[in-house]
């Protein structure tokens, strides 16, 4: 297997597809695209099954947490036989819903379970959407940024060494 | 003693009989872990048994959940690093690599010659100590006690290579952004080479003492069987990836550090069963060995880090980091705001997603074939829960 | 000898007393011999501490260990079947001893039919098996007392028509007459046991006798990483010495002193100038080896699937041992036997 060069990689995934994603471009060795939320299970469909793509691996969904501006869902998958990675941005609107993508990757069950325990991300027609780490009655999502660590609640984290941050405490 | 003892007729009233008047056979819900000796760890799997056949496998995971991406935003980039080994916990180092070079790459920082030589040695001592652990565990989870214990003959020395260097047998924290936390000791050189030349020495025993013995082929060849499709949709990697066929190595396919510079092969299984998994295991070792072989020779002198600044102030953006842990592809996904912590920091760990895939491996299988997959599919209970 | 100046009762009565007495010590001598052998087969030297001299003292000290910890009768449990599996397990071990001869005389009871009574008595231990995986009320312990009774029923077999064929070679089922039978022919004064004419035979009894024991390679029953402890999964404290480990020990050594005599000649002497030194000697030092061979294989091997185990033993192990019987026959027929 030879490593596509990332840009000539970059030029064919903006070929297949340029007119559903924005944004795409190359950076640190990846390429990076941004996808609106509708058309993602289009996106990775077209990533999976193009053949000189080839993006068959899935790497990893997550989540972030961006506060005022929603959630972001990134999306990674990689073509093992070209040996390029390609990392999808996805925001999501206000009610922080995004189609599933277990009927592209059966793999994505996990790692959405996993963002929707953690963000309270929806994904729409998930077969599964139970709770994967936490137990079943844990109430809330651990990793929103308004979801402040129980023990910095009472004492700041006493970590920071640095003279410049000593006074200032954990942030939540 | 006659409740003990039913009666025929009271037995056949009780036993529950299918249409055709035949004894109707019942399936069985059997909790296995998150205490039992086959999931080494807390790994939970709920087996629905038929007889002793698998008809649906279900794993549960989240008993050792600790929240690390949760504390990962808690912690400066410089203690993200020791963090990120108590993941994986029998291979920091290959945690730690990762997660310094995101920093590194984001905040251009220069890493010294040396102190790159020495990451891959320590990556690579790491590599050996962590599959010398699953070698030796496969066999005892076939009943076979003794490769364990020549494992971990050969780790003792590599172990205290590691300790001699790091201060620390199992969480070392000695990868930094930039470098390296110090430099190694006097004598560091000459002990690794002579664990190396040990497990050299070492290494034909374990493949007579399993690859060649019929029980262990009986138990090995052809259970567990993961096709290649399969795994690459489920985000397989590693060593159970390359025994199912697939070539994918994160050293050889996105090179980091400078493993460009070394000479080694990637091994690779043809069937992709339990006996190839630990086959792979084996060869990788070897090919571990060459490559501190190497690595130590050409050692050059130098720094140990680089122009770091006192404070680590990552600009915005964000980053995708990963390397080849033991398990398989081990990366970070890290958003940086401009601040000294990261914003968010999502781990991308080889276990989590190697047991996504075992509910397909263990269908239809017997319940000693699970331990036999299972023990196969090298998996670390804080990697997958993290 | 012994019997002519105190006559058979009292030796009887001295040799009941004395195997009761000398069981428990040896399951805990062997039980660290075992420990020990493995360790250094292992490159580890074993206990070393308790009791000074090379830890000899580990497995007593496991044993009041076991003694003092609390005796657990899960809630589901059928009490009374639960508590009774020790004693039938230890019953099952024990009644070997009866018919093994430590000489010409010296025997508790020289049974004419004492190949089958020992083949019999060394399947009791079963049905405690059972009783305990029916009785805790526990998934595990169930598939592990089927496991067993499956392993049971197909080993049986092979034990029994191995032992058959050595019951040809003396024209007797009584274990003296068996021995003696192989003081028969002598070679330059060395006694010639059945073991080189009964070599497959004395294999397929190692492989049966290990099954029947279920020690590894076919300890499914109890296979740890699977079963956690099998059908013995929810005993603790004395009741889970005495029916797991006492019982494997004393069926272990048991079975092997039984080997011993079928196969090496048991009280019989390696040599006839070797007369002088006494049957029991010959008796424990031929056991000896055999157990050593079955700590050998215990300490060498994976464990196998427990259909492959059927399959082992219904295709292979039972076919042989039919053939080793056609070949037994043929060796009766030659006239220089």
């Amino acid at each position: 297997m030879e490593r596509v060069e990332p840009e000539e990689f970059s030029r064919r995934v903006s070929a297949k597809i340029g007119d559903l994603a924005t944004d795409v471009e190359v950076k640190y060795g990846h390429v990076w695209a941004k996808v609106d939320p509708a058309r993602i299970v289009d996106v990775v469909s077209a990533l999976k099954t193009a053949p000189d793509l080839a993006c068959g691996y899935l790497t990893f969904l997550a989540g972030v947490d961006w506060q005022e501006e929603g959630f972001e869902v990134v999306v990674t998958v990689y073509s093992v036989t070209n040996e390029n990675t390609v990392i999808l941005s996805v925001s999501l609107g206000a009610d922080a819903t995004m189609p599933t993508l277990t009927g592209v990757f059966r793999s994505a069950e996990w790692h959405e379970r996993e963002a929707h325990e953690m963000f309270g991300i929806n994904f729409d027609g998930h077969p599964n959407p139970e709770k994967l780490y936490l137990p079943e009655d844990f109430e809330g999502h651990p990793l929103r940024k308004d979801f402040r660590l129980a023990s910095r609640v009472f004492k700041p984290w006493p970590g920071a060494k640095d003279p410049s941050e000593a006074a200032g405490g954990g942030r939540a | 003693m006659s409740s003990l003892i039913p009666t025929t007729d009271r037995w056949l009233s009780e036993a529950r009989l299918s249409g055709d008047g035949t004894l109707r056979t019942e399936e069985m819900v059997l909790n296995i872990g998150p205490q039992h000796p086959a999931t080494h760890g807390v790994l939970r799997v709920v087996v629905t048994l038929d007889g002793e056949k698998i008809v649906e496998a279900k794993p549960v995971i989240g008993y050792m959940h600790r929240g690390h991406e949760k504390l990962f935003e808690q912690r400066d980039f410089r203690q993200i690093t020791n963090l990120c080994s108590r993941m994986d916990w029998l291979s920091g180092i290959n945690n730690e690599i990762p997660a310094s070079l995101a920093v590194e790459r984001l905040m251009e920082i220069e890493v010294p010659r040396r102190a790159t030589f020495l990451r891959v040695i320590m990556a690579e001592i790491n590599r050996i100590l962590n599959h010398l652990m699953f070698t030796g565990s496969f066999g005892l989870e076939l009943g076979a006690t003794t490769p364990v214990m020549y494992a971990f003959r050969e780790r003792e020395l590599l172990q205290s290579a590691m300790e001699m260097a790091t201060g620390g047998r199992l969480h070392f924290g000695f990868i930094r952004p930039g470098g390296l936390k110090e430099d190694v000791p006097r004598g560091f050189v000459d002990l690794a080479l002579r664990g190396i030349r040990q497990l050299q020495r070492a290494i034909p025993d374990y493949e007579d003492l399993l690859i060649g013995n019929e029980i262990f082929k009986a138990r090995t060849v052809g259970v567990g069987l993961l096709d290649p499709d399969l795994a690459v949709e489920y985000g397989v990697s590693g060593p159970i990836l390359r025994a199912s066929g697939v070539p994918y190595d994160v050293r050889k396919a996105e090179p980091y550090l400078n493993y460009n510079e070394f000479d080694f092969n990637i091994p690779v299984g043809l069937h992709g069963d339990s006996f190839d998994r630990y086959w792979v295991l084996i060869q990788e070792m070897k090919e571990s060995a060459k490559i501190v072989e190497q690595a130590l020779m050409g050692l050059p002198s130098g720094s140990h880090i680089g122009q770091v600044p006192k404070r680590l102030t990552v600009p915005k953006g964000a980053i995708w980091a990963k390397a080849e842990n033991p398990l398989g592809e081990l990366g970070y996904y890290i958003v940086s705001d401009g601040d000294s912590r990261p914003y968010r920091m999502k781990a991308r760990t080889p276990s989590f997603s190697n047991i996504s895939v075992v509910p397909h491996m263990l269908r239809g299988a017997y319940v000693p074939d699970m331990v036999a997959v299972l023990g196969s599919m090298f998996f670390v209970v804080g990697d997958i829960d993290r | 000898m012994i019997a002519e100046i105190l006559g058979n009762g009292y030796v009887q009565l001295g040799m009941k007393l004395g195997v009761l007495m000398i069981l428990l010590p040896a399951t805990l001598a062997l039980g660290w011999v075992e420990l020990k052998i493995g360790a250094h087969m292992q490159a580890r030297m074993g206990p070393m501490y308790p009791g000074g001299f090379h830890g000899w003292a580990q497995t007593l000290a496991d044993g009041i260990k076991f003694v003092l910890k609390e005796n657990i009768i899960p809630k589901n449990a059928d009490k009374s079947v639960f508590s009774m599996v020790p004693y039938v397990t230890m019953l099952g071990a024990a009644l070997i001893y009866v018919v093994i001869p430590a000489g010409e005389n010296l025997v508790i009871e020289n049974l004419e039919v004492g190949v089958f009574y020992v083949l019999a008595a060394s399947s009791i231990g079963v049905i405690g098996v059972l009783m305990a995986g029916w009785a805790s009320a526990n998934k595990y312990s169930m598939m592990g007392a089927l496991r067993a009774a499956a392993q049971l029923i197909a080993y049986e077999l092979p034990l029994v028509l191995a032992a058959a064929a050595v019951a040809m070679m003396a024209g007797s089922l009584s274990l003296v007459d068996i021995v003696e039978g192989q003081k028969q022919i002598v070679l330059a004064g060395f006694y010639i046991p059945f073991l080189p004419f009964q070599i497959i035979g004395f294999v397929i009894f190692l492989i049966a006798a290990t099954a029947e024991m279920t020690r590894p390679p076919f300890d499914m029953p109890v296979a740890e990483a699977e079963l956690i402890t099998g059908a013995f999964t929810e005993y603790t404290g004395i009741r889970f010495a005495f029916s797991l480990f006492a019982a494997e020990y004393i069926t272990m050594i048991g079975l092997s002193a039984f080997g011993a005599t079928m196969f090496l000649g048991g009280y019989a002497p390696l040599h006839t100038a070797l007369e002088f030194i006494p049957g029991i000697v010959w008796l424990l030092a031929k056991t000896g080896t055999i157990l050593f061979l079955l700590i050998w294989i215990r300490w060498t091997f994976p464990r196998l699937r427990e259909d492959q185990l059927q399959k082992f033993a219904w295709k292979v192990l039972i076919p042989l041992s039919l053939v080793n019987i056609f070949i037994t026959g043929a060796l009766k027929l030659t006239p220089w036997i």
